[in-house]
């Protein structure tokens, strides 16, 4: 069994999390919990010309939650709309460069689904 | 028997030495015997029960109510005040609403007793039944604070699934001598010696799962003159008397309370379990573990930022403990023990009242031994947990 948690990039995220807060001139915002584990994660977004220009976020949760929306702050920069609302569980395994046992998915996924909802 | 090497009856346990099992308050594993004896069963004496005039048939039946009577001694009843049921849920649901049913036994709407830390086994049942739900305190130091008053029903936890917390059954019993006394047995069934007669208990209820045995079958037990009048709530084949298109008779115990094909095979493997526990003795489990926990208890305590949810050694409890890292998620901290191959659970452990309520967390990491759990295993969670909270600092 490998250290997925362990490894160094996720804790960091969870430690400092990038681009945290609101975003005032933000187009999407959504908020999202998990209730049975008390994961939340509020996303703002600044869209423009169809690709994510912005990405602010307040999160609370597990490392898998919050260094998730955190990474995908970064990561989702510059891209399509249309293509974040057709990214998947494996797409985002190799965001995070982890694989995601069946008991984290919900908490790995949270932050993608909360970015997703906020473009619908 | 002894205790000592007793992993090497768990297939599970004696193929994988370096697997830590912490999760039996979810569900232990199971002997070589309890397991062989369900294929047996089917390989050799597979019939339905009660209803064959052939020889594979009676010797079901035999079978099966010889596991009726292995599982009332076990617990100091006779052989009638055992159903057979599917689990702890299934004997909870079944007697709330059958007692429901039977205002000869209690009144509609009946004032019940439970505390905060009940199971949800243990409470959302009753709400099918009465809105006048009454919840005992958690006290600071994890005891219930039994409230003055009388009640209609007193159900209570044996032993906490989250906390470990072993009330005084027969204390409580006292208190409220006019109530039904109902106790949920699934914690401490494994653990501790019971007798009914002794607790002067109603009823009971426990799952053969968490004692080593198969998932699948429970028992419910009651006081004879008590299952008599109750009413039976689930009906079909194997519970009637006779039968027309105008009525119906039920049968007398024990089948008027189990409709149905009962769960033979499952039956059949709780018998082994409940023998491999009388082979070790009770009293001698108890000793083990009171020892187990309170090496747990020290090494747990040790570790920087921890909150145990358990209490101090001098109240009575099993080898539960439920605990908080400071800053770290439960999720987190049983993957990355698994990780190290050590099973843990981690979220309310069916218990929100307890978790948000009171604790006012949204959940916690559980570690909980049984009999094969040894100080190196205490020893093991230990250390990463140690581990843990540097990676995080
Ligand atoms: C205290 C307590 N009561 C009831 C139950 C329910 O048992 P089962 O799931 O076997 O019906 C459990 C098990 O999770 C328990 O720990």
């Amino acid at each position: 069994m490998n250290d997925q948690i362990s490894r160094q990039n996720l804790i960091d995220h969870y430690k400092n999390p990038r681009n945290v807060g609101v975003l005032k001139k933000a187009t999407n915002t959504v908020e999202c919990s998990n209730v049975t584990c008390g994961d939340e994660v509020k996303v703002s977004l600044l869209i423009k010309a169809g690709k994510i220009e912005e990405i602010r976020h307040e999160s609370a949760g597990c490392v898998m939650s919050v260094a998730g929306i955190s990474i995908l702050s970064e990561e989702l920069i510059g891209m399509e709309v249309e293509k974040v609302k057709k990214l998947d569980k494996d797409a985002l395994q190799e965001i995070l460069g982890i694989e995601i046992t069946p008991s984290r998915l919900k908490c790995a996924m949270l932050g993608l689904e909360a970015i997703k909802k906020a473009l619908n | 028997m002894e205790i000592k090497n007793i992993k090497k009856h768990f297939p599970i346990l004696s193929q994988n030495p370096d697997f830590t099992y912490l999760d039996n308050a979810a569900t232990t594993q199971k002997t070589k015997k309890v397991i062989k004896s369900i294929s047996r069963f089917y390989r050799q004496h597979n019939a339905n029960v009660h209803r064959g005039i052939y020889e594979l048939s009676e010797k079901a039946t035999e079978k099966y109510e010889e596991v009726r009577k292995t599982a009332a001694k076990f617990i100091g009843a006779k052989e009638k005040e055992i159903v057979f049921t599917s689990g702890t849920t299934d004997s909870f649901n079944l007697l709330a609403r059958s007692l429901g049913k039977t205002p000869e036994i209690v009144k509609k709407n009946p004032k019940i007793l439970i505390t905060e830390i009940e199971h949800h086994a243990n409470y959302l049942p009753w709400r099918e039944i009465s809105d006048d739900i009454h919840f005992a305190r958690q006290k600071e130091d994890f005891t219930i604070e039994w409230p003055e008053g009388d009640f209609d029903i007193v159900s209570i936890t044996h032993a906490s699934n989250v906390t470990g917390l072993m009330p005084d059954a027969k204390e409580v019993r006292k208190k409220y001598p006019k109530a039904l006394f109902i106790l949920d047995a699934a914690q401490s069934i494994a653990h501790k010696k019971i007798d009914v007669k002794n607790l002067d208990v109603d009823f009971l209820a426990f799952s053969s799962h968490k004692m080593y045995g198969p998932t699948g079958i429970g028992v419910l037990y009651g006081k004879q003159e008590l299952l008599e009048k109750l009413y039976p709530l689930k009906v079909g084949g194997g519970m009637i008397a006779e039968v027309t298109k105008k009525s119906a008779k039920w049968a007398e115990l024990p089948e008027r309370h189990e409709a149905g094909t009962p769960p033979i095979a499952q039956a059949i493997g709780l018998q082994a379990a409940i023998e491999f526990l009388e082979k070790i003795g009770m009293e001698k489990i108890e000793e083990y573990e009171k020892e187990l926990r309170k090496y747990a208890f020290e090494e747990l305590s040790k570790i920087k930022g921890l909150k145990l949810f358990h209490p101090n050694l001098e109240i009575d409890a099993g080898t539960v403990f439920s605990f908080q890292l400071e800053g770290i998620h439960p999720h987190d901290i049983a993957e990355m023990l698994s990780e190290r191959n050590i099973a843990v659970r981690a979220g309310h452990h069916c218990c929100q009242i307890l978790h948000r309520e009171v604790l006012k967390i949204p959940a916690s990491t559980r570690a909980s031994f049984a009999v094969y759990n040894t100080k190196d295993d205490v020893d093991k969670l230990a250390k990463r947990l140690n581990e843990i909270v540097k990676i995080f600092t």
